[in-house]
């Protein structure tokens, strides 16, 4: 396929979608290797299913983020990791084109295509040298790092006399990271988010950008595509809603599945088939609702992110906070949602093979991502409803 | 005829009938009616916390709050009364010999109402100190014959030393009429005025002494006077919740073989799973908050009957058991006005009282779950002190 084709939004959902059945095929495989396969790795490639955010000029479709939770969300249906992995590394792709030019070129000038993996947050250190910078650091959690070709690597920043001048992330090619293989999981399984390791490694100055300097809205690189409005969405927001759409299309996969595995089935020890029995019918409402709510939460907000972005960027603190806890709310009802579905399946459901267990336990370690902690979001967002400081810089 | 303990439970479902034919005018008046007053004194319900010294029958905080809840099935404005009359006749009997006999000597009847909250003044004098103050919400003070008020304890040059808890006879109050209110609107809990009224030292205690169960009571071997006193003060207030749960769970319940479900095939609600669903979640809530109640009135008792001073990580236990116990009755009300319909809310039905009384006394400062938990949490991470002292 041509690269310069544009993509419109319902082609690159429709390729996304087509690869349901294949994904759903691997998924139990996939949990139980620890890591993607090389082959859905290809496959997303080949459907563009990872560029649906990235920047035209760097051979993205620069679609927004209703299409980035459209298309991550059916990659749900058919695999929870396999859309963890596609979602982050969507918003790594983004992110990367807010970097400086010889940066972002470095990764995708050769090749369109590349996979970037990450851990944002400012665990390693890195100190400023004449002409860059010297990084280390350990950084758990690299989710698709060993199927990637570059890392974001997050780092406090200090100068020579050891003074803390700022933070931020470092492009860094994988192949000069050491990748533990420590990825020993319930949740997510496949998603091989191991812990990779720098002892020391020198960093170009324009393979960095300065996080506070982001949040402000303030980066070299987002001048480089103006007419790719998606870049200028909030960007706090958009990293947090790529968490998210993989748990939209697993908790209506379960949904989906539910009539299935209770079908045939009746309530232990009494004569009720359990798919005519009210109480059944009660729960699935319940669960449904719960899971819509969810839906229409995180399609509320990649909305209003959408609109700020064509509109040019611009988002108060107060409505950041509550895109960031909308994200978390959401997750904690597609949660409740999947809970209801996988009790209400009884024993059959605990069954490793049961598509209902594997969407719970994929769905519990996606709400146990640090920034999807309800109770954090909900201090920030109370504090901020307050008109106190925020007790946290990203927002 | 005497009477004793025994059977008072079964007495107060007897007058039952009595409390809940008072109710609405019990609302009307905003106080409760002087018969239900007169027909608890009848029975003794308000003997159980004063010493055996003075005819009392000093027994404990479970009783205690089995009597607030046998009350409150009939009228919760009348159990919160009560249990507010009778938590501070435990206090009068955690004070010295004299103050005891000032209350109860000449009057074994006595009532007394309090409010721990010292927004008053005083200044030193001989012998005592001179007090005016306004508190707020002081339940019982028209059914009361003394008030045991908070105030500021100073020293000669007007220096804030402590706070105190002062006894007043109601002879030198006043009562302001300021209890307008949505829910508990019977209790009359208005604010009561002191105008340059002298307090003899002996009628003051040092809270910091009742805080840490140091009591100046003499009689030491009286083990209800030994219970820790803050969570005494937090616990009873949970006792008419109970009692308001426990009733709308045998109203919705009696009902359910009566009514239907207004535009479904169901011409009953007891055959409907969403109303047999909503009974068994309501009536698992009302059996937790009694769970929790007695749990914690456990806590208090043995720990009085060994003479052991609770420690911190306890009593903070308390305070939020208190707080899960009007949670849990309160949302098992809200279940049960669900699952009965619109007509929960008719004027002319019980559960839209007892849903008021429920939502507003889940709101004292003291009960509400929100801070209690909060001091709880920091308790099990081994945090001693810090956002309340009442713990």
């Amino acid at each position: 396929m041509s690269m310069t084709m544009s993509t419109t939004a319902s082609d690159a959902v429709a390729r996304a979608r087509a690869l349901i059945p294949e994904l759903r095929e691997r998924a139990a495989q996939t949990a139980l290797d620890r890591r993607l396969p090389q082959v859905n790795i290809d496959a997303l490639r080949r459907a563009g299913a990872l560029k649906t955010i990235q920047a035209t000029r760097n051979g993205g479709h620069a679609l927004g983020i209703r299409s980035h939770l459209d298309v991550i969300s059916a990659l749900g249906q058919g695999c929870g990791s396999t859309a963890w992995v596609a979602g982050v590394v969507q918003a790594h792709s983004w992110l990367l084109s807010h970097f400086p030019e010889q940066g972002q070129d470095d990764v995708y000038g050769a090749n369109r295509d590349a996979v970037v993996a990450a851990v944002i947050l400012p665990r390693g250190k890195a100190v400023r040298t004449a002409d860059g910078f010297r990084l280390e650091g350990v950084w758990p959690f690299g989710s698709g790092c060993e199927r990637s070709d570059w890392l974001l690597l997050g780092a406090m920043v200090f100068d020579a006399d050891g003074n803390e001048i700022d933070q931020g992330d470092f492009i860094v090619p994988t192949s000069s990271v050491t990748l533990k293989d420590d990825w020993f999981v319930s949740g997510l399984a496949g998603t091989g988010s191991c812990t990779m390791v720098v002892d020391g490694l020198d960093v170009p100055a324009h393979r960095f950008l300065s996080m506070p300097g982001l949040i402000m809205g303030n980066t070299p690189g987002a001048n480089l595509h103006n007419d790719d409005w998606v870049v200028r969405c909030a960007p706090v927001p958009v990293l947090t809603i790529a968490l998210c759409g993989g748990a939209i299309g697993i908790a209506k996969q379960a949904l989906a599945d539910f009539p299935s595995v209770i079908k045939g089935k009746t309530i232990a020890y009494t004569a009720d088939p359990q798919d005519l029995h009210s109480f059944t019918h009660i729960r699935l409402g319940d669960a449904a609702s719960r899971i819509r709510e969810g839906e229409l939460l995180l399609y509320a907000v990649a909305d209003e992110l959408d609109a700020t972005g064509q509109a040019g960027g611009e988002v108060p603190l107060l409505r950041r906070a509550e895109m960031r806890n909308d994200c978390a709310v959401a997750v904690r009802r597609l949660l409740e949602g999947v809970e209801i579905l996988f009790r209400e399946s009884g024993a059959t459901g605990v069954r490793t093979s049961s598509p209902i267990n594997r969407a719970l336990a994929d769905i519990q370690t996606t709400n146990n991502h640090g920034l999807m902690k309800l109770e954090t979001n909900q201090e920030m967002y109370g504090r901020l409803l307050l008109g106190l400081e925020p007790n946290t810089p990203l927002i | 005829m005497t009477q004793s303990i025994d059977g008072l439970l079964e007495r107060i479902a007897a007058i039952r009938p009595i409390l809940e034919k008072n109710a609405n005018q019990t609302e009307r008046d905003r106080r409760v009616v002087d018969e239900n007053i007169a027909a608890l004194k009848e029975i003794g319900a308000f003997k159980i916390m004063v010493p055996k010294r003075y005819g009392g029958w000093q027994t404990d905080i479970r009783t205690k709050l089995e009597v607030s809840r046998e009350v409150a099935k009939g009228c919760g404005s009348t159990a919160w009364v009560t249990a507010l009359m009778n938590v501070c006749a435990f206090f009068v009997g955690c004070m010295n010999e004299q103050a005891q006999d000032d209350v109860w000597g000449a009057n074994p009847e006595a009532r007394v109402a309090g409010v721990f909250n010292p927004t008053a003044t005083s200044r030193k004098v001989d012998g005592g100190i001179i007090v005016t103050g306004a508190w707020n919400w002081a339940s019982g003070s028209y059914h009361a014959d003394w008030s045991f008020v908070g105030v500021p304890i100073n020293n000669e040059d007007g220096e804030f030393l402590y706070p105190a808890m002062a006894l007043i006879p109601n002879s030198e109050v006043t009562i302001e009429d300021t209890w307008f209110v949505s829910g508990m609107r019977g209790t009359g809990s208005n604010t009561i005025h002191a105008d340059d009224v002298f307090v003899p030292d002996h009628h003051l205690h040092w809270v910091p002494g009742l805080l840490n169960h140091e009591y100046d009571t003499p009689f030491k071997d009286e083990a209800l006077y030994r219970s820790a006193f803050i969570p005494v003060a937090a616990l009873i207030l949970a006792g008419p919740q109970l009692g308001l749960a426990r009733a709308a769970l045998d109203y919705v319940i009696e009902k359910g073989h009566k009514r239907g479900i207004a535009y479904s095939e169901y011409e009953l609600q007891r055959d409907a799973p969403t109303f047999q669903l909503a009974i068994s979640k309501a009536a698992t809530l009302v059996d937790t908050a009694h769970l929790f109640a007695y749990r914690a009135a456990a806590d208090i008792d043995d720990a009085a009957k060994s003479g052991r001073t609770m420690t911190y990580a306890e009593r903070a236990r308390t305070r939020n058991d208190t707080g899960h116990v009007a949670e849990s009755a309160r949302e098992a009300i809200r279940v049960l006005c669900s699952a009965h319909g619109a007509s929960s809310f008719a004027e002319a039905s019980p559960m839209q009282r007892i849903w008021r009384d429920s939502e507003i006394a889940s709101r004292h400062a003291v009960v509400a779950p929100e801070i209690s938990s909060l001091i709880y949490g920091r308790a099990l991470m081994g945090f001693t002190e810090g956002v309340s002292f009442l713990v």
